[in-house]
């Protein structure tokens, strides 16, 4: 094999990727020519530096809140695909035809004592029917130092800067 | 009392009797307040690492270094309270449910003076984060409050 | 041994968030280790790794598995890479011309032996090391990416070819020149 055409096939050679034939025929030409030889090196040894360096920068990284970063973004997506808008409230019963009266006047005579129990007190709370999925925090007052608003759709989460200038410097 | 009567009342206190005044769970809401330090350079605490994509996209700094965190459960209407580093303090009181989300007035207070005095909605496991203004013990960093608002787990079910 | 990444997959299709976990927990750290290589920046790796995930979570019904599921993840990985890079202005300014392929380009010589326990010649190669990051640092994205593809992943050119979506034949160029430009920028150290 000529020494041009070995050098053009060095790369795969080193990586493997030749085919079964050229890849004898190129091993036979390193073996003798001490040029392609010192090249075969050279890419082996550059292929352990870029893994060396890689490692070290690699090694100690804690991967453990990576899934819950995951998590997160996964319970984003679940809540608005579906929809989820919470929990309806308890459903009355469907009453049967035969008492509907009894339980007309029953009712109405409930909805009078609820409202004159209700009427000096605190609205009763009812089962919360929850908002879920991205949504951004909404501000109905606000009294106090000048602020900027950053907003991030992704994540529907939102900062309020109490202080003058951006916060960072990117 | 005649039998038409007996039958009214059995029925009004089985209506009101079925109408929840207030949710039965022991806590209405759940509060977390996540006190950090934004830094230009460094590492990232571990227990911040979910949050860094985050509070990059809305405060830019590239490390984020917690400094504390309460989780404290609240019932509506009722305050709490959380100590903020430099003599600060954060008060909160969960209002009422509105739209889906939770009400909640939010005050921040630096010594005598009231920096923020806010009503906001957030969403079930929503985020609103403060950006406290920079001062010299933070160096190139800045103070960060993070509030997660949600209910607990047996109210979301 | 375990599930296969495609029964995984499957089962997270179907709502199964352990399975998805699994994925995550089995390719976290390459992907991670990708991430650091293009980026060089631990935080931000690990930022991109979270949001790889979550994108592929996202578009678990469109993989097809015609490619596996690790040439898909690190597509995913590189693409967001690329964008962090794009957002934070910091593409290198190097040109694509391909460097002279003649005989009379001095050929590096890169030491190949390894020595434990000298502190002399650990801050060499501590400095080696900073010279390589630096000099992996210069190479444009695209040729980064076949780099740490190839010499860390150890994909084949095949697989390269899936993750990049560009044809076999320009993988091997852009490898080729990447060792090249590689090999040129540290020859001084050697």
């Amino acid at each position: 094999m000529h020494c041009l055409d070995a050098r053009s096939k060095l790369d795969a050679f080193v990586d493997t990727e030749l085919p079964p034939r050229e890849l004898v025929e190129v091993a036979r030409h390193v073996a003798e020519c001490v040029a392609c030889d010192a090249s075969v090196k050279q890419l082996m040894a550059l292929h352990d530096a870029v893994c060396d360096v890689t490692e070290a920068d690699a090694s100690g990284v804690d991967l453990r809140g990576v899934w819950g970063g995951v998590e997160a973004a996964v319970d984003a997506h679940d809540a608005s695909r579906q929809g989820r808008q919470g929990r309806q409230g308890r459903m009355l019963r469907r009453l049967p035809g035969r008492s509907a009266p009894l339980w007309a006047a029953g009712m109405a005579m409930a909805a009078g004592v609820m409202l004159f129990m209700g009427a000096g007190g605190d609205p009763p709370v009812a089962p919360p029917m929850i908002a879920a999925g991205p949504r951004m925090p909404v501000i109905e007052r606000y009294v106090g130092v000048s602020t900027s608003i950053k907003k991030d759709d992704q994540t529907g989460a939102m900062l309020i800067n109490l202080g003058s200038g951006r916060l960072s410097r990117r | 009392m005649n039998f038409r009567r007996f039958a009214l009342l059995v029925t009004v206190l089985i209506v009101t009797s079925s109408v929840p005044a207030t949710s039965g769970a022991a806590d209405d809401v759940t509060v977390q307040v996540l006190t950090l330090v934004g830094k230009a350079r460094g590492r990232t605490d571990p227990e911040l690492r979910r949050h860094r994509s985050r509070l990059r996209r809305l405060a830019g700094f590239r490390a984020y270094r917690l400094v504390s965190d309460q989780q404290v459960g609240c019932r509506w209407r009722a305050d709490q309270s959380f100590r903020l580093p430099n003599d600060r303090w954060l008060n909160l009181r969960p209002k009422r449910l509105a739209d889906g989300q939770i009400l909640m007035r939010v005050r921040i207070r630096d010594g005598n003076e009231a920096l923020v005095d806010t009503d906001v909605r957030m969403n079930d496991r929503g985020t609103l984060v403060f950006g406290m203004p920079r001062d010299s013990l933070m160096g190139d960093g800045a103070l960060l409050i993070m509030l997660n608002a949600g209910f607990p787990p047996e109210v979301r079910r | 041994m375990g599930e296969s990444d495609w029964d995984l997959v499957q089962r997270a299709r179907r709502g199964d968030r352990e399975a998805f976990r699994g994925l995550v927990e089995r390719y976290q750290r390459k992907v991670t280790s990708l991430a650091i290589g293009m980026l060089r920046n631990p935080d931000d790796a690990l930022d991109v790794t979270q949001e790889a995930f979550a994108k592929a979570y996202q578009n678990l019904a469109r993989f097809k598995g015609d490619a596996s599921f690790y040439t898909w993840i690190y597509r995913i990985a590189l693409n967001l890479c690329i964008d962090h890079q794009r957002r934070e202005g910091r593409l290198p300014q190097v040109s694509l011309d391909p460097l002279d392929d003649r005989d009379d380009v001095p050929r590096p010589t890169i030491r190949d032996e390894s020595v434990r326990g000298d502190p002399v010649r650990r801050a060499e190669d501590a400095e080696i090391r900073g010279r390589m990051r630096d000099a992996i640092a210069e190479l444009t994205p695209e040729h980064r990416a076949v780099i740490l593809l190839r010499e860390v992943e150890g994909l084949s050119y095949e697989e390269i070819s899936q993750t990049l979506d560009v044809p076999k034949g320009t993988v091997m160029s852009r490898l080729h020149y990447a060792r090249r430009q590689l090999q040129a920028r540290l020859q001084e150290l050697l």
